[in-house]
């Protein structure tokens, strides 16, 4: 009997185990340089206080603050629309039929668009045609036609993977298809709400360019969705670009945005998981 | 019979079938055509299904029984390119006319697969569901109805204590009895059956043949099988379909004693001996 040759699978194994390696390796880099230059400069006041001397002394509490507003105000939009419109393209629209695919071919090319042509569109249509102004709305809607690509594929994906057979099952015993998407096929699409959820909050999270022309640089505390403030990541750009000085800072916010991505992704799965969990006694 | 499928079957409501003469006809299909597309699947069947009783379908595969099935609900509404030409009238309502109510009709005509298709929900979400939205808004009501179905199908010994847990934990011929629990809870007049034991062991398939069988009277049946032996067992009125020039048709509607007995057809007599198909 041939010996059968083992030398080219070795090799590819071997390359496939240097690439995951690689990918690997490049995370912890990341994470490993943003510990050392970063960790000593987080401590509860400086998640707390307000920057002082152009943010190379204090803290980022206004700007912790001004994130979590920006990513509500995104979420709460991009989500009901994203999954309205999910289910449109996946449960209704017909295959082939025209609307479904102008719809389809637009949000990919939405995706593909850059970010600061986003942020130029929301400096227009929101702060200056809707008079919103720089302000945290503004930022949050700019975010929110950012997401909105990547979350309405990611659920149409989850709609799609729902077997036949529930459809069919439900159309048998004479449910609506509003009941059949409400309680059988909405939870069989959660876990692509949740990839989508994650992706999207990733790209709306780590946004700068989109964000510096809507929802502002201001580092005040906001007092309310109409004032300006200050993101995350734009903050570690100014700090990084503009402000000689401002490095240790950098590193520390960076550390705290990272952090931030990890709790609010590990939190969506969790969630997920365990709305999902009891789905089936509900 | 084993003597487990008869033990689930003793607990099942035993209903004296209504007196047979004159027997009423609850469904008719005349001149139903069927393509997918271009491809005609089914040709120019016309085929009565009377009040009460079981009618089986047999034939080989591909010769459109299934797709007869699914057009006595509509439920070829949902294949794509799919068109339906002719009549079938349920208690002499046309149910192809473009207005019927498919939600009411399909609640009237019931549907269990060759795959029992629990839903993803637990045992009693699976019954409540369809009872809710079909407007029984009354908790205790549903809880009755849901016990009910379940003994009918001789599962409530056997599920009592876990109607919170996934559908899904349970056996395969647990599963397509609760499908019938199912939908015999929506109290239909008509139930379409399509192979419902096929996919079960022969265990389970004898609990779900005994089940059907005990349907009679209460309930009109349609049933496909490739099982002549239990279309034999069960069925009052046997009925053959064929490819006929690259179509479905009817050859053959018989009493069963008398088609498997004495066929009129050549193409009958072939196939109950096992000559054909």
């Amino acid at each position: 009997m041939p010996e059968v040759r083992r030398g080219p699978d070795r090799l590819a194994a071997l390359a496939l185990w240097g690439i995951a390696l690689g990918v690997m390796g490049t995370l912890g880099w990341i994470l490993v340089d943003l510990l050392r230059f970063g960790l000593g400069g987080v401590s509860w006041s400086f998640l707390t206080e307000a920057p002082r001397d152009a943010g190379r002394a204090g803290g980022i509490g206004p700007i912790l603050v001004s994130t979590v507003w920006i990513l509500a105000v995104s979420l709460v939009v991009a989500v009901p629309l994203g999954v309205g419109c999910a289910a449109y393209l996946a449960e209704w629209a017909p295959t082939g039929a025209p609307l479904g695919r102008a719809v389809r071919r637009s949000l990919d090319l939405l995706a593909a668009v850059p970010s600061i042509v986003f942020g130029l569109f929301g400096m227009v249509f929101f702060s200056q045609i809707l008079g919103l102004g720089f302000s945290i709305l503004a930022g949050g809607l700019t975010l929110a036609c950012m997401v909105l690509p990547i979350l309405i594929r990611a659920t149409e994906a989850g709609f799609r993977s729902a077997p036949q057979e529930l459809r069919r099952g439900a159309a048998a015993l004479g449910l609506s298809r509003g009941a059949a998407l409400r309680h059988l096929l909405l939870p069989a699409a959660v876990p692509g709400l949740v990839v989508g959820l994650v992706l999207g909050i990733g790209r709306a999270l780590a946004e700068t360019a989109a964000l510096i022309f809507t929802s502002g640089y201001v580092t005040r505390m906001p007092s309310s969705l109409l004032d300006s403030g200050r993101a995350l990541s734009v903050h570690i750009y100014d700090l990084a670009m503009n402000v000689p000085g401002g490095e240790g800072n950098a590193y520390a916010t960076a550390l705290v945005l990272i952090v931030l991505l990890m709790a609010i992704n590990g939190t969506a799965s969790w969630a997920a998981e365990a709305w999902l969990g009891k789905g089936w006694t509900r | 019979m084993s003597p487990t499928g008869s033990m689930a079957v003793m607990e099942m409501k035993r209903v004296t079938p209504v007196a047979s003469p004159p027997t009423k006809v609850r469904l008719e299909a005349r001149g139903l055509t069927v393509r997918y597309g271009r491809r005609p699947a089914l040709d120019g069947v016309n085929l009565a299904v009377a009040a009460g009783e079981i009618t089986a379908l047999v034939g080989p595969s591909g010769c459109g029984k299934s797709t007869f099935l699914q057009s006595l609900n509509r439920l070829t509404d949902l294949i794509p390119g799919c068109r339906v030409e002719g009549s079938v009238r349920l208690d002499g309502e046309e149910i192809l006319a473009p207005g019927c109510d498919l939600l009411a009709l399909r609640r009237r005509v019931g549907m269990i697969f060759q795959r029992p298709n629990p839903f993803p929900l637990s045992i009693r979400r699976n019954l409540e569901l369809p009872l809710k939205e079909h407007g029984i808004r009354d908790p205790a009501e549903r809880r009755a109805i849901l016990e009910g179905a379940l003994r009918d199908v001789g599962l409530w010994r056997e599920v009592h204590d876990r109607l919170e847990t996934p559908a899904t934990g349970l056996s395969g011929g647990q599963q397509q009895r609760l499908c019938i629990a199912r939908a015999l809870a929506l109290e239909p007049e008509v139930i379409l059956f399509d192979e419902p034991c096929s996919a079960l062991d022969p265990l389970a398939s004898g609990v779900v043949e005994d089940l059907i069988h005990s349907l009679k009277g209460r309930f009109t049946v349609v049933i496909v099988t490739h099982n002549l032996a239990q279309a034999r067992r069960i069925a009052d009125t046997t009925a053959l379909f064929w490819v006929v020039d690259g179509a479905g048709r009817l050859v053959e509607r018989a009493p069963t004693e008398r088609f498997f007995r004495a066929p009129q057809e050549a193409l009958t007599q072939e196939y109950v001996t096992g000559m054909r198909g």
